[in-house]
Protein backbone atom coordinates (compact mmCIF):
# COMPACT_ATOMS: atom_id res chain seq x y z
CA UNK A 1 0.00 0.00 0.00
CA UNK A 2 2.88 2.34 1.00
CA UNK A 3 4.51 1.27 -2.25
CA UNK A 4 1.44 2.24 -4.12
CA UNK A 5 1.45 5.61 -2.33
CA UNK A 6 4.85 6.25 -2.94
CA UNK A 7 4.25 6.36 -6.85
CA UNK A 8 1.03 8.53 -6.49
CA UNK A 9 3.09 11.23 -4.43
CA UNK A 10 6.17 11.07 -6.92
CA UNK A 11 3.38 10.98 -10.07
CA UNK A 12 2.14 14.06 -8.76
CA UNK A 13 5.48 15.91 -8.13
CA UNK A 14 6.02 14.99 -11.89
CA UNK A 15 2.95 15.84 -13.42
CA UNK A 16 3.37 19.42 -11.95
CA UNK A 17 7.09 19.57 -13.47
CA UNK A 18 6.27 18.48 -16.68
CA UNK A 19 3.24 20.59 -17.03
CA UNK A 20 5.72 23.64 -16.12
CA UNK A 21 8.01 22.37 -18.61
CA UNK A 22 5.34 22.27 -21.22
CA UNK A 23 4.52 26.18 -20.93
CA UNK A 24 7.55 26.75 -22.20
CA UNK A 25 8.47 24.07 -24.70
CA UNK A 26 5.10 23.37 -25.58
CA UNK A 27 3.25 26.22 -25.50
CA UNK A 28 5.73 28.87 -26.28
CA UNK A 29 8.14 26.87 -28.21
CA UNK A 30 11.22 27.86 -26.15
CA UNK A 31 13.05 24.33 -25.98
CA UNK A 32 14.79 24.11 -22.32
CA UNK A 33 16.24 21.15 -21.45
CA UNK A 34 17.37 23.31 -17.89
CA UNK A 35 14.30 22.91 -15.94
CA UNK A 36 15.79 20.62 -13.99
CA UNK A 37 17.57 23.39 -12.69
CA UNK A 38 14.69 25.40 -11.12
CA UNK A 39 13.57 22.05 -9.72
CA UNK A 40 16.83 22.14 -7.98
CA UNK A 41 16.44 25.97 -6.92
CA UNK A 42 13.19 25.09 -5.55
CA UNK A 43 14.48 21.80 -3.64
CA UNK A 44 17.50 23.40 -2.33
CA UNK A 45 15.91 26.50 -0.82
CA UNK A 46 13.47 24.96 0.56
CA UNK A 47 15.02 22.42 2.17
CA UNK A 48 17.61 24.79 3.62
CA UNK A 49 15.64 27.39 4.89
CA UNK A 50 13.43 24.52 6.46
CA UNK A 51 16.11 22.04 7.99
CA UNK A 52 17.09 26.08 9.33
CA UNK A 53 14.29 25.95 11.06
CA UNK A 54 11.68 27.82 8.76
CA UNK A 55 8.12 26.57 8.73
CA UNK A 56 7.61 24.49 5.89
CA UNK A 57 5.31 26.25 4.56
CA UNK A 58 7.19 29.40 4.19
CA UNK A 59 10.30 27.39 3.18
CA UNK A 60 8.13 25.93 0.38
CA UNK A 61 6.56 29.55 -0.72
CA UNK A 62 10.16 31.44 -0.31
CA UNK A 63 11.29 27.85 -3.01
CA UNK A 64 8.72 29.04 -5.71
CA UNK A 65 9.90 32.79 -5.59
CA UNK A 66 13.46 32.03 -5.41
CA UNK A 67 12.50 29.77 -8.69
CA UNK A 68 10.87 32.26 -10.41
CA UNK A 69 13.36 34.88 -9.66
CA UNK A 70 16.07 32.50 -11.01
CA UNK A 71 13.84 31.97 -14.30
CA UNK A 72 13.86 35.56 -14.79
CA UNK A 73 17.41 36.33 -14.08
CA UNK A 74 18.36 33.81 -16.63
CA UNK A 75 15.61 34.64 -19.24
CA UNK A 76 17.63 37.71 -19.34
CA UNK A 77 20.74 36.10 -21.00
CA UNK A 78 18.80 32.74 -22.33
CA UNK A 79 16.22 34.68 -24.19
CA UNK A 80 19.01 36.51 -26.47
CA UNK A 81 19.41 33.25 -28.07
CA UNK A 82 16.72 31.42 -30.45
CA UNK A 83 16.18 28.05 -31.23
CA UNK A 84 19.10 25.62 -30.62
CA UNK A 85 21.73 28.09 -29.23
CA UNK A 86 18.39 28.39 -26.72
CA UNK A 87 18.46 25.14 -25.89
CA UNK A 88 21.95 24.21 -25.25
CA UNK A 89 22.31 27.33 -23.28
CA UNK A 90 19.38 26.19 -21.16
CA UNK A 91 21.43 23.22 -20.55
CA UNK A 92 24.35 24.50 -19.65
CA UNK A 93 22.63 26.84 -16.78
CA UNK A 94 20.90 23.35 -15.81
CA UNK A 95 24.75 21.76 -15.22
CA UNK A 96 26.03 25.26 -13.52
CA UNK A 97 23.15 24.72 -10.87
CA UNK A 98 24.09 21.28 -9.67
CA UNK A 99 27.92 21.90 -10.13
CA UNK A 100 26.76 24.99 -7.79
CA UNK A 101 25.15 22.90 -5.41
CA UNK A 102 27.85 20.07 -5.81
CA UNK A 103 30.86 22.67 -4.84
CA UNK A 104 29.01 25.46 -2.18
CA UNK A 105 29.37 23.40 0.85
CA UNK A 106 28.47 25.98 3.19
CA UNK A 107 25.07 26.08 1.32
CA UNK A 108 23.98 22.66 -0.16
CA UNK A 109 26.09 20.31 2.02
CA UNK A 110 28.07 19.33 -1.17
CA UNK A 111 28.09 15.93 -2.51
CA UNK A 112 26.78 14.95 0.74
CA UNK A 113 23.87 17.01 0.00
CA UNK A 114 20.97 18.06 3.34
CA UNK A 115 19.60 14.90 5.20
CA UNK A 116 16.79 15.25 7.76
CA UNK A 117 13.85 17.63 5.62
CA UNK A 118 10.99 18.15 7.87
CA UNK A 119 7.76 16.91 6.20
CA UNK A 120 4.63 18.41 6.61
CA UNK A 121 2.25 17.73 9.46
CA UNK A 122 -0.27 19.78 8.53
CA UNK A 123 -3.44 17.77 8.78
CA UNK A 124 -2.11 16.52 12.08
CA UNK A 125 -1.18 13.25 11.37
CA UNK A 126 2.42 11.82 12.22
CA UNK A 127 5.27 12.97 9.26
CA UNK A 128 5.80 9.45 8.26
CA UNK A 129 1.65 9.13 7.03
CA UNK A 130 2.30 8.92 3.35
CA UNK A 131 -1.54 9.35 2.87
CA UNK A 132 -1.18 12.93 4.72
CA UNK A 133 2.13 13.85 2.34
CA UNK A 134 -0.26 12.83 -0.58
CA UNK A 135 -2.92 14.63 0.18
CA UNK A 136 -1.06 18.02 0.74
CA UNK A 137 1.04 17.27 -2.51
CA UNK A 138 -2.08 16.56 -4.61
CA UNK A 139 -3.76 19.62 -3.19
CA UNK A 140 -0.91 21.97 -3.74
CA UNK A 141 -0.56 20.30 -7.50
CA UNK A 142 -3.91 20.36 -8.37
CA UNK A 143 -3.75 24.45 -8.19
CA UNK A 144 -0.42 24.54 -10.02
CA UNK A 145 -1.92 22.74 -12.49
CA UNK A 146 -5.31 24.71 -12.61
CA UNK A 147 -3.25 27.99 -12.58
CA UNK A 148 -1.40 26.90 -15.82
CA UNK A 149 -4.28 25.44 -17.33
CA UNK A 150 -6.35 28.68 -16.86
CA UNK A 151 -3.11 30.50 -18.28
CA UNK A 152 -2.66 28.10 -21.60
CA UNK A 153 -6.09 28.96 -22.12
CA UNK A 154 -6.63 32.35 -21.80
CA UNK A 155 -5.29 35.13 -24.50
CA UNK A 156 -2.09 34.72 -22.80
CA UNK A 157 -1.65 31.08 -24.14
CA UNK A 158 -3.07 31.84 -27.40
CA UNK A 159 -0.19 34.67 -27.98
CA UNK A 160 2.53 32.04 -26.66
CA UNK A 161 1.32 30.09 -29.21
CA UNK A 162 1.11 32.68 -31.77
CA UNK A 163 5.04 33.76 -30.85
CA UNK A 164 5.73 29.99 -30.75
CA UNK A 165 4.38 29.42 -34.93
CA UNK A 166 5.69 32.46 -35.99
CA UNK A 167 7.57 35.23 -34.07
CA UNK A 168 7.40 37.84 -36.52
CA UNK A 169 3.96 37.60 -37.17
CA UNK A 170 3.67 38.46 -33.70
CA UNK A 171 5.74 41.31 -33.83
CA UNK A 172 4.39 42.62 -36.59
CA UNK A 173 0.62 42.69 -34.78
CA UNK A 174 2.29 44.48 -32.20
CA UNK A 175 3.79 41.95 -29.25
CA UNK A 176 7.01 42.26 -27.29
CA UNK A 177 8.25 38.44 -27.77
CA UNK A 178 10.99 38.45 -25.54
CA UNK A 179 8.32 39.85 -22.43
CA UNK A 180 6.02 37.24 -23.28
CA UNK A 181 8.81 34.55 -23.14
CA UNK A 182 9.94 35.93 -20.28
CA UNK A 183 7.06 35.95 -18.37
CA UNK A 184 6.24 32.56 -19.60
CA UNK A 185 9.80 31.40 -18.22
CA UNK A 186 9.32 33.17 -14.84
CA UNK A 187 5.81 31.15 -14.21
CA UNK A 188 7.32 27.74 -15.46
CA UNK A 189 10.46 28.38 -13.33
CA UNK A 190 7.70 29.15 -10.37
CA UNK A 191 5.61 25.79 -10.50
CA UNK A 192 8.79 24.25 -11.45
CA UNK A 193 9.93 25.36 -8.15
CA UNK A 194 7.22 23.98 -6.47
CA UNK A 195 7.50 20.66 -7.93
CA UNK A 196 11.36 21.02 -6.66
CA UNK A 197 10.32 21.69 -2.81
CA UNK A 198 7.50 18.90 -2.90
CA UNK A 199 10.17 16.45 -4.25
CA UNK A 200 12.53 17.64 -1.30
CA UNK A 201 10.11 17.53 1.62
CA UNK A 202 8.98 14.54 0.23
CA UNK A 203 12.46 12.57 0.50
CA UNK A 204 13.88 14.07 2.76
CA UNK A 205 17.20 14.35 1.40
CA UNK A 206 18.33 15.75 -1.58
CA UNK A 207 21.85 15.90 -3.28
CA UNK A 208 22.98 17.15 -6.83
CA UNK A 209 23.09 13.44 -8.02
CA UNK A 210 19.14 13.99 -8.41
CA UNK A 211 19.40 16.76 -10.87
CA UNK A 212 21.21 15.90 -13.25
CA UNK A 213 20.08 15.88 -17.17
CA UNK A 214 18.88 12.25 -16.05
CA UNK A 215 16.05 13.86 -14.59
CA UNK A 216 15.73 16.60 -17.49
CA UNK A 217 14.93 13.59 -20.09
CA UNK A 218 12.57 11.69 -17.89
CA UNK A 219 10.76 14.61 -17.81
CA UNK A 220 11.03 14.97 -21.46
CA UNK A 221 9.80 12.13 -21.90
CA UNK A 222 6.89 12.61 -19.68
CA UNK A 223 6.01 15.97 -21.86
CA UNK A 224 6.12 14.34 -25.57
CA UNK A 225 4.55 10.42 -24.30
CA UNK A 226 1.42 12.77 -22.99
CA UNK A 227 1.47 15.21 -25.66
CA UNK A 228 3.31 18.35 -25.29
CA UNK A 229 1.04 22.01 -26.08
CA UNK A 230 -1.79 20.57 -24.75
CA UNK A 231 -3.00 20.69 -20.94
CA UNK A 232 -3.67 17.28 -20.18
CA UNK A 233 -0.92 15.90 -21.76
CA UNK A 234 2.09 16.20 -19.47
CA UNK A 235 -0.56 15.23 -16.64
CA UNK A 236 -1.09 12.16 -18.55
CA UNK A 237 2.68 11.15 -19.66
CA UNK A 238 4.09 11.89 -15.98
CA UNK A 239 1.69 9.51 -14.71
CA UNK A 240 2.33 6.95 -17.28
CA UNK A 241 6.37 7.36 -17.09
CA UNK A 242 5.97 6.81 -13.17
CA UNK A 243 3.55 3.99 -13.22
CA UNK A 244 6.00 2.18 -15.88
CA UNK A 245 9.30 3.36 -13.74
CA UNK A 246 7.99 1.58 -10.86
CA UNK A 247 6.83 -1.52 -12.97
CA UNK A 248 9.83 -2.49 -14.83
CA UNK A 249 11.45 -2.78 -11.05
CA UNK A 250 9.27 -5.97 -10.56
CA UNK A 251 10.71 -7.54 -13.61
CA UNK A 252 11.49 -11.31 -12.99
CA UNK A 253 15.15 -10.89 -12.44
CA UNK A 254 17.12 -13.13 -10.43
CA UNK A 255 18.88 -11.22 -7.36
CA UNK A 256 22.03 -10.77 -8.49
CA UNK A 257 20.61 -8.92 -11.59
CA UNK A 258 19.30 -6.48 -9.93
CA UNK A 259 21.50 -4.02 -10.94
CA UNK A 260 20.32 -4.26 -14.43
CA UNK A 261 16.77 -2.30 -13.55
CA UNK A 262 17.74 0.89 -14.01
CA UNK A 263 19.42 0.06 -17.08
CA UNK A 264 16.62 -1.74 -18.23
CA UNK A 265 14.17 1.39 -17.33
CA UNK A 266 16.44 3.61 -19.76
CA UNK A 267 16.51 1.16 -22.49
CA UNK A 268 12.57 0.79 -22.48
CA UNK A 269 11.91 4.90 -22.51
CA UNK A 270 14.41 4.60 -24.71
CA UNK A 271 12.16 2.14 -27.47
CA UNK A 272 9.03 4.35 -26.25
CA UNK A 273 10.30 7.14 -27.78
CA UNK A 274 11.59 5.74 -30.73
CA UNK A 275 8.47 4.29 -31.16
CA UNK A 276 6.35 7.50 -30.00
CA UNK A 277 8.38 9.47 -33.26
CA UNK A 278 7.52 7.08 -35.39
CA UNK A 279 3.63 6.31 -34.61
CA UNK A 280 2.52 9.44 -32.90
CA UNK A 281 5.02 12.00 -32.86
CA UNK A 282 1.94 14.62 -31.19
CA UNK A 283 2.36 12.57 -28.31
CA UNK A 284 -0.84 10.79 -26.75
CA UNK A 285 -2.94 13.81 -26.65
CA UNK A 286 -2.55 15.55 -29.62
CA UNK A 287 -2.84 19.44 -29.68
CA UNK A 288 -4.58 21.03 -33.36
CA UNK A 289 -2.48 19.43 -35.81
CA UNK A 290 -2.89 19.51 -39.85
CA UNK B 1 0.18 60.36 -42.64
CA UNK B 2 3.16 58.14 -42.82
CA UNK B 3 6.43 59.77 -43.90
CA UNK B 4 10.21 58.71 -44.64
CA UNK B 5 12.85 60.55 -45.05
CA UNK B 6 16.53 59.36 -46.12
CA UNK B 7 16.04 56.00 -45.08
CA UNK B 8 18.99 54.07 -46.49
CA UNK B 9 19.97 50.40 -45.75
CA UNK B 10 23.14 48.58 -46.60
CA UNK B 11 23.86 45.26 -46.98
CA UNK B 12 28.09 44.70 -46.75
CA UNK B 13 28.42 46.81 -50.12
CA UNK B 14 25.11 46.46 -51.70
CA UNK B 15 22.41 49.13 -50.99
CA UNK B 16 19.05 47.95 -50.96
CA UNK B 17 17.44 51.21 -49.91
CA UNK B 18 19.50 53.92 -50.73
CA UNK B 19 17.87 57.70 -49.73
CA UNK B 20 14.51 56.93 -50.01
CA UNK B 21 11.99 59.89 -49.54
CA UNK B 22 8.58 60.05 -49.65
CA UNK B 23 4.95 60.77 -47.72
CA UNK B 24 2.01 58.68 -47.99
CA UNK B 25 0.16 61.91 -47.29
CA UNK B 26 -3.72 61.25 -47.89
CA UNK B 27 -3.64 59.04 -50.70
CA UNK B 28 -5.72 56.26 -49.28
CA UNK B 29 -3.87 53.26 -51.51
CA UNK B 30 -0.33 53.69 -52.92
CA UNK B 31 1.03 51.09 -54.87
CA UNK B 32 5.27 50.56 -54.76
CA UNK B 33 6.38 48.81 -57.93
CA UNK B 34 9.66 48.29 -59.24
CA UNK B 35 11.64 44.97 -61.14
CA UNK B 36 12.89 42.48 -58.69
CA UNK B 37 15.47 43.38 -56.28
CA UNK B 38 14.76 47.19 -56.31
CA UNK B 39 14.08 47.17 -53.01
CA UNK B 40 10.83 47.35 -52.54
CA UNK B 41 10.41 44.28 -49.63
CA UNK B 42 13.46 45.88 -48.03
CA UNK B 43 11.86 48.94 -47.62
CA UNK B 44 9.00 47.60 -46.35
CA UNK B 45 11.27 45.98 -43.67
CA UNK B 46 12.79 48.98 -42.62
CA UNK B 47 9.07 51.17 -42.62
CA UNK B 48 8.13 48.42 -40.26
CA UNK B 49 11.16 48.26 -38.60
CA UNK B 50 12.26 44.28 -38.83
CA UNK B 51 15.25 46.00 -40.33
CA UNK B 52 16.89 49.15 -38.67
CA UNK B 53 17.95 51.52 -41.54
CA UNK B 54 21.22 53.16 -41.58
CA UNK B 55 20.41 56.74 -42.12
CA UNK B 56 17.37 57.95 -42.16
CA UNK B 57 13.50 59.13 -40.16
CA UNK B 58 10.53 57.88 -40.24
CA UNK B 59 7.40 59.12 -38.97
CA UNK B 60 3.64 58.81 -38.68
CA UNK B 61 1.39 61.33 -38.42
CA UNK B 62 4.30 63.29 -36.68
CA UNK B 63 5.41 60.82 -34.20
CA UNK B 64 8.61 59.47 -34.68
CA UNK B 65 9.47 55.72 -35.37
CA UNK B 66 12.82 55.66 -36.10
CA UNK B 67 15.02 53.07 -34.56
CA UNK B 68 11.58 51.38 -32.65
CA UNK B 69 11.35 47.55 -32.11
CA UNK B 70 8.87 46.27 -34.78
CA UNK B 71 6.41 45.64 -32.19
CA UNK B 72 6.58 49.25 -31.08
CA UNK B 73 5.92 50.45 -34.91
CA UNK B 74 2.82 48.04 -35.11
CA UNK B 75 1.31 49.45 -31.62
CA UNK B 76 1.35 52.94 -33.18
CA UNK B 77 -0.69 51.93 -36.29
CA UNK B 78 1.36 50.39 -38.84
CA UNK B 79 0.57 46.72 -39.96
CA UNK B 80 2.23 44.61 -42.20
CA UNK B 81 1.87 41.53 -44.69
CA UNK B 82 4.77 39.12 -45.31
CA UNK B 83 5.62 38.40 -49.11
CA UNK B 84 4.47 34.34 -48.73
CA UNK B 85 1.38 34.42 -46.42
CA UNK B 86 2.24 33.66 -43.18
CA UNK B 87 -0.97 32.20 -41.24
CA UNK B 88 -0.85 29.98 -37.95
CA UNK B 89 -1.33 26.59 -39.66
CA UNK B 90 -1.94 24.55 -36.33
CA UNK B 91 -4.75 27.23 -34.67
CA UNK B 92 -8.29 27.62 -36.69
CA UNK B 93 -8.88 30.47 -39.02
CA UNK B 94 -10.91 31.84 -36.36
CA UNK B 95 -8.21 31.61 -33.28
CA UNK B 96 -5.73 33.07 -35.98
CA UNK B 97 -8.07 36.43 -35.80
CA UNK B 98 -7.97 36.22 -32.02
CA UNK B 99 -4.39 35.76 -31.69
CA UNK B 100 -4.24 39.16 -33.51
CA UNK B 101 -6.31 40.84 -31.73
CA UNK B 102 -5.36 44.65 -30.04
CA UNK B 103 -5.32 45.33 -26.79
CA UNK B 104 -6.59 41.75 -25.03
CA UNK B 105 -6.33 42.30 -21.19
CA UNK B 106 -6.12 38.05 -21.13
CA UNK B 107 -2.84 38.42 -22.22
CA UNK B 108 -1.72 40.14 -19.09
CA UNK B 109 -1.03 37.20 -16.07
CA UNK B 110 -2.37 39.60 -13.50
CA UNK B 111 -6.33 40.18 -15.54
CA UNK B 112 -6.06 36.09 -16.27
CA UNK B 113 -6.12 35.57 -12.69
CA UNK B 114 -7.82 38.49 -11.24
CA UNK B 115 -9.97 39.70 -13.58
CA UNK B 116 -11.45 36.87 -14.79
CA UNK B 117 -15.02 38.52 -15.84
CA UNK B 118 -13.30 41.62 -17.80
CA UNK B 119 -11.19 38.86 -19.89
CA UNK B 120 -14.41 36.91 -20.96
CA UNK B 121 -16.40 39.81 -21.60
CA UNK B 122 -13.44 40.72 -23.97
CA UNK B 123 -13.54 37.44 -25.34
CA UNK B 124 -16.33 37.00 -26.37
CA UNK B 125 -16.84 40.44 -27.83
CA UNK B 126 -13.50 39.66 -29.76
CA UNK B 127 -15.39 36.55 -31.24
CA UNK B 128 -18.24 38.25 -32.38
CA UNK B 129 -15.87 40.68 -34.55
CA UNK B 130 -13.88 38.02 -35.76
CA UNK B 131 -17.16 35.85 -36.59
CA UNK B 132 -18.17 38.68 -38.66
CA UNK B 133 -15.10 39.72 -40.65
CA UNK B 134 -14.87 35.20 -41.38
CA UNK B 135 -18.04 36.58 -42.99
CA UNK B 136 -17.21 39.11 -45.02
CA UNK B 137 -14.51 37.47 -45.99
CA UNK B 138 -17.06 34.45 -46.61
CA UNK B 139 -14.19 31.94 -44.63
CA UNK B 140 -17.42 31.72 -42.45
CA UNK B 141 -17.77 27.97 -43.25
CA UNK B 142 -14.23 27.39 -42.54
CA UNK B 143 -13.73 29.22 -39.12
CA UNK B 144 -13.12 26.01 -36.84
CA UNK B 145 -10.51 24.65 -39.94
CA UNK B 146 -6.74 24.93 -39.08
CA UNK B 147 -5.88 27.55 -41.22
CA UNK B 148 -3.19 25.22 -42.78
CA UNK B 149 -5.97 23.49 -44.36
CA UNK B 150 -7.17 26.58 -46.67
CA UNK B 151 -5.68 27.37 -49.80
CA UNK B 152 -2.92 29.84 -50.31
CA UNK B 153 -5.20 32.10 -51.58
CA UNK B 154 -7.54 31.51 -49.02
CA UNK B 155 -4.54 32.24 -46.63
CA UNK B 156 -3.74 35.55 -47.88
CA UNK B 157 -7.65 36.50 -47.63
CA UNK B 158 -7.39 35.75 -43.67
CA UNK B 159 -4.38 37.51 -43.57
CA UNK B 160 -6.28 40.68 -44.30
CA UNK B 161 -8.79 39.58 -42.33
CA UNK B 162 -6.30 40.00 -39.73
CA UNK B 163 -5.69 43.05 -40.55
CA UNK B 164 -9.17 43.99 -39.92
CA UNK B 165 -9.47 42.44 -36.64
CA UNK B 166 -5.99 44.47 -35.64
CA UNK B 167 -6.98 48.03 -37.01
CA UNK B 168 -4.41 49.96 -37.51
CA UNK B 169 -3.63 53.15 -39.38
CA UNK B 170 -1.78 52.28 -41.79
CA UNK B 171 -1.26 48.28 -44.12
CA UNK B 172 1.52 47.34 -45.69
CA UNK B 173 0.85 44.70 -48.21
CA UNK B 174 4.01 42.94 -49.55
CA UNK B 175 2.61 41.43 -52.79
CA UNK B 176 -1.35 40.74 -52.20
CA UNK B 177 -2.16 38.67 -55.45
CA UNK B 178 1.22 36.67 -55.37
CA UNK B 179 -0.18 33.17 -56.08
CA UNK B 180 -3.55 33.42 -55.75
CA UNK B 181 -6.26 32.96 -57.75
CA UNK B 182 -7.99 35.33 -60.19
CA UNK B 183 -11.61 34.43 -58.61
CA UNK B 184 -10.02 35.09 -55.02
CA UNK B 185 -7.84 37.83 -56.14
CA UNK B 186 -11.34 39.70 -57.06
CA UNK B 187 -12.24 38.97 -53.21
CA UNK B 188 -8.79 40.39 -51.98
CA UNK B 189 -9.42 43.59 -54.04
CA UNK B 190 -13.03 44.05 -52.95
CA UNK B 191 -12.05 43.55 -49.45
CA UNK B 192 -9.16 45.78 -49.82
CA UNK B 193 -11.52 48.71 -51.28
CA UNK B 194 -14.06 47.99 -48.65
CA UNK B 195 -11.26 48.54 -46.07
CA UNK B 196 -10.04 51.72 -47.67
CA UNK B 197 -13.59 53.21 -47.56
CA UNK B 198 -13.64 52.80 -43.95
CA UNK B 199 -10.30 54.73 -43.81
CA UNK B 200 -7.69 52.34 -43.19
CA UNK B 201 -4.54 53.57 -45.67
CA UNK B 202 -2.77 50.64 -47.65
CA UNK B 203 0.51 51.14 -49.24
CA UNK B 204 0.97 48.15 -51.33
CA UNK B 205 3.41 46.40 -53.32
CA UNK B 206 2.42 44.25 -56.28
CA UNK B 207 3.93 43.07 -59.63
CA UNK B 208 0.23 42.56 -61.28
CA UNK B 209 -0.66 46.08 -62.43
CA UNK B 210 -4.33 45.23 -63.32
CA UNK B 211 -4.07 44.99 -59.75
CA UNK B 212 -2.04 48.36 -59.06
CA UNK B 213 -4.55 49.98 -61.56
CA UNK B 214 -8.24 48.95 -60.18
CA UNK B 215 -6.60 49.96 -56.76
CA UNK B 216 -3.81 53.22 -57.12
CA UNK B 217 -4.45 56.70 -57.55
CA UNK B 218 -0.63 57.09 -56.75
CA UNK B 219 2.20 55.04 -57.36
CA UNK B 220 5.98 55.47 -56.35
CA UNK B 221 8.42 53.29 -58.17
CA UNK B 222 11.84 52.24 -57.25
CA UNK B 223 14.98 50.91 -59.07
CA UNK B 224 18.17 49.68 -57.71
CA UNK B 225 17.21 50.63 -54.09
CA UNK B 226 16.40 54.61 -55.48
CA UNK B 227 13.08 56.17 -55.75
CA UNK B 228 12.69 56.75 -59.57
CA UNK B 229 8.97 58.07 -60.00
CA UNK B 230 6.12 59.08 -57.87
CA UNK B 231 2.65 60.06 -59.49
CA UNK B 232 -0.31 57.79 -61.11
CA UNK B 233 0.35 54.72 -62.97
CA UNK B 234 -0.58 55.95 -66.61
CA UNK B 235 2.15 58.37 -66.24
CA UNK B 236 4.27 55.85 -64.74
CA UNK B 237 4.04 53.79 -67.94
CA UNK B 238 5.05 56.95 -69.93
CA UNK B 239 7.90 57.86 -67.86
CA UNK B 240 11.36 57.14 -69.76
CA UNK B 241 12.39 56.56 -66.70
CA UNK B 242 10.82 53.83 -65.61
CA UNK B 243 10.55 51.87 -68.89
CA UNK B 244 14.55 51.46 -68.72
CA UNK B 245 14.25 50.37 -65.44
CA UNK B 246 12.31 47.47 -66.37
CA UNK B 247 13.34 46.86 -69.68
CA UNK B 248 16.63 48.22 -69.63
CA UNK B 249 18.59 50.58 -72.12
CA UNK B 250 20.01 49.87 -75.21
CA UNK B 251 23.03 51.62 -74.21
CA UNK B 252 24.03 52.89 -71.27
CA UNK B 253 25.42 56.17 -72.41
CA UNK B 254 21.35 56.28 -72.22
CA UNK B 255 21.58 56.48 -68.26
CA UNK B 256 23.64 59.59 -67.88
Amino acid sequence: MDYLLHIAIMAVIFMVFAASLNLQLGVSGLYNFGQVAFFAIGAYASAILSTGGAPIGLSMLAAIVVAALAGLLISVPLLRMRGDYFGIASLAFAEMIRLLALNERWATGGPMGIPAIPRPEWLGMAPTSLVQFLVIAAALAALALAGLGVLQRAPFGRTLKLIREDENVAMAFARDVKAFKRRAMCVSAAAAGLAGALWAHYLTYISPNDFTVQTTILLLLCLVLGGKGTIAGPILGAGLVMVIQEALRFLPLAPELGRLVAPIQGIVFGAVLVLLMIRRPQGLIGEMRE
Amino acid sequence: MLEARNITKTFGGLTAVDDVSFALADTPITGLIGPNGSGKSTLFHCLSGFYGADRGELSLAGTPLTGLAPHKISALGIARTFQFARVLPFMSVRDNLLAVAPGQSGERLRSVFFAPRAVRRQERALQGQADAILEFLRLDPLSGTPAGHLSYGQQKLLEIGRLLIARPKVVLLDEPSAGVNPALIKQILKSIKELSRQGLQFFIIEHNMSVISQLCSRVLVMDAGRLIFEGSLAQAQKSQRVIEAYLGTGTHAAYS
